[in-house]
């Protein structure tokens, strides 16, 4: 099997870049960077505006992919999975839901983002994929899980693309890096090309 | 071939798979009605060890991690290359009370690392609900894959104010002990504990003779993050998956350990995938009656009851279960039975629309 990685997308301070080249340049001044972007990219899907932070960006990143390679567009509803890893996962709406139970007025509406894995409940939900899914926790300087889980998922058949990123959305570190791996590309699935594409800031 | 065993379990009924596993044929319940323990003061029923908010989850994955490896081959396991896996939904998520970093994930794995310093490699899992399951899936295809020959799956949460004022909130708590798949239920109860199971593609590594662990596959109901697919669309998947890989038929399974929350919804949608991948009549428990839902470490001590059940050739009781109340008809476990298990299939569901199972077998 020849594992590749065929398409790739960052986002961070408020800049886009899908391939290697960055888009959407002009959203650089936007105070709701990801509205704008969810704007630009001209989704038409409002269960987005009810999401917290890290299930926009990961919902975002995964259009991008998608924008740029059609293979997602077209494949069998089981066939993706998704290997994601954060360092805070949804601390996010962990902080905001216990300033809420510090009230004695708790909400379900953000209770139900208390969980890391939700934003690939979101990403399923609007892509219809039913396929694998795992949500690691570990140092962002690590990918030794995102490849070894890849690998051992494209190998045993299990899927036939994944989508494995790199997601932070607490307090100023915003970061999303993600990466499709599968048999189509041109980009050879090496430690290196792996770092490069989700390592970099 | 992967093999399952040394299990270990911590929950209010005590620190030992085999003391959960007696106490729990003796019919004990870890589920207790507490005084106000409720976000705005109510009593809940919960399985609580100590004080709500007390548990140290620290020492506790320490506690069962080092109580397994003290049940395998010493020598054997000295020479093993072997991994930790972890797997949690909110760690220690008291301390988010002062601080929030002081309550990430991130960190809370450190400090179990710190504290097993001849492992090669710690991952941590935290995928809601299904995560106990899925680490023993990781656990087993890292085998497979041939990255390590020793996998340490531990898997921990405990009770606090934060998890209980959220289900509160959704209206999901039982008003007395829950009752997973009876007519009468309405909602959970939650717990704390740890479960703890070694996987090892060497059989040799097991001081008691271990069980067979032959894989398993999770899938995702892409319907709705917090309700539970209408048509079990996402666990039905999972199921076939798991036993089309492991090439076992859905009549070859003895036993099924299901999630079984004890909400209305969710044993619904279980009860409908059970049907549609045509296990009906296959006898069925939950735990979560008797030592409440344990999130993380609920995958791992109910895998752990599985074990135990196929040691002893008994089935356990779903606690809590009078009176059939799903739209599909299975065959939930009024009392205890004695049975020879052969093949034990394990489930489990979660938030965020994700379906988990494995299969034992002996």
């Amino acid at each position: 099997m020849n594992l590749t990685i065929s398409t790739y997308c960052t986002i961070y301070n408020k800049k886009v870049f899908l391939n290697g080249e960055q888009l959407h340049e002009d959203l650089a001044g936007e105070e709701d960077f990801l509205k704008a972007l969810y704007k630009k990219l001209e989704i038409d899907y409002s269960k987005f505006y009810k999401m917290d932070g890290i299930s926009r960006l990961g919902l975002l990143g995964v259009e991008l992919l998608k924008t740029a390679n059609h293979g997602l567009l077209n494949c069998e509803d089981d066939e993706v999975a998704m290997v994601f890893q954060s360092e805070n996962g949804c601390l996010e709406s962990d902080v905001n839901h216990q300033l809420e139970v510090n009230k004695k007025s708790p909400s379900p509406a953000v209770f139900v983002y208390t969980l890391s894995n939700i934003v690939i409940g979101e990403i399923s939900i609007r892509n219809k994929w039913y396929g694998e899914s795992i949500f690691f926790i570990d140092n962002f300087d690590s990918n030794k899980n995102l490849l070894s889980y890849s690998k051992s998922l494209l190998l045993s058949g299990k899927a036939k693309k994944i989508i494995a990123a790199k997601i932070e959305h607490f307090d100023e570190n915003v970061f999303l890096s993600c990466a499709l791996i599968d048999e189509e590309g041109s980009m050879p699935l090496t430690d290196e090309n792996l770092k490069k594409v989700l390592n970099t800031k | 071939m992967v093999y399952a065993g040394a299990e270990h379990i911590i929950s209010p009924l005590g620190d030992s798979a085999e003391i959960n596993f007696q106490r729990l044929l003796e019919g004990e319940m870890a589920t207790q009605k507490h005084e106000g323990i409720g976000n705005k003061g109510e009593d809940l029923y919960a399985a609580v060890i100590g004080e709500v908010g007390a548990f140290d989850l620290v020492a506790g994955i320490e506690k069962s991690i080092k109580a397994s490896l003290a049940l395998l081959n010493q020598e054997v396991l000295a020479t093993s290359k072997k991994g930790l896996l972890l797997s949690t939904t909110k760690g220690e998520i008291e301390k988010l009370k002062e601080d929030a970093k002081g309550a990430s994930l991130l960190n809370f794995k450190q400090k179990i690392e710190e504290r097993f310093t001849d492992f090669d490699n710690c991952e941590l899992i935290s995928n809601a609900c299904i995560s106990g399951v899925l680490a023993l899936i990781r656990g087993h295809d890292l085998i497979v894959a041939g990255e390590y020959e020793t996998v340490v799956v531990s898997g921990a949460d405990m009770l606090s104010e934060f998890t209980l004022a959220g289900f509160q909130s959704f209206f999901a708590i039982a008003d007395d002990v829950c009752r997973p798949f009876d007519k009468n239920r309405t909602g959970i109860n939650l717990g704390e504990g740890v479960g703890t199971i070694v996987l090892s593609s060497n059989p040799n590594l097991f001081q008691q003779k271990p069980m067979k662990l032959l894989g398993g596959s999770a899938a995702n109901d892409a319907n709705h993050i917090s309700g539970p697919s209408r048509t079990g669309e996402g666990l039905y998947r999972s199921i076939h998956r798991t036993l089309k890989r492991a090439e076992v038929s859905a009549d070859e399974i003895d036993f099924l350990s299901a999630h079984g929350t004890g909400t209305n919804y969710n044993d619904e949608m279980e009860s409908i995938a059970f049907d549609r991948i045509g296990l009906n009549t296959v006898p069925m428990h939950s735990l979560k009656g008797a030592l409440g839902h344990t999130f993380g470490a609920a995958g791992l001590i109910e895998a752990a009851i599985c074990l135990q059940s196929m040691r002893n050739n008994v089935m356990l009781a779903s606690a809590g279960f009078l009176e059939e109340g799903t739209s599909c008809s299975i065959n939930v476990l009024q009392k205890n039975q004695n049975k020879e298990l052969k093949t034990v299939l394990k489930t489990a569901s979660g938030f965020g629309g994700c379906n988990a199972s494995i299969v034992f077998r002996k």
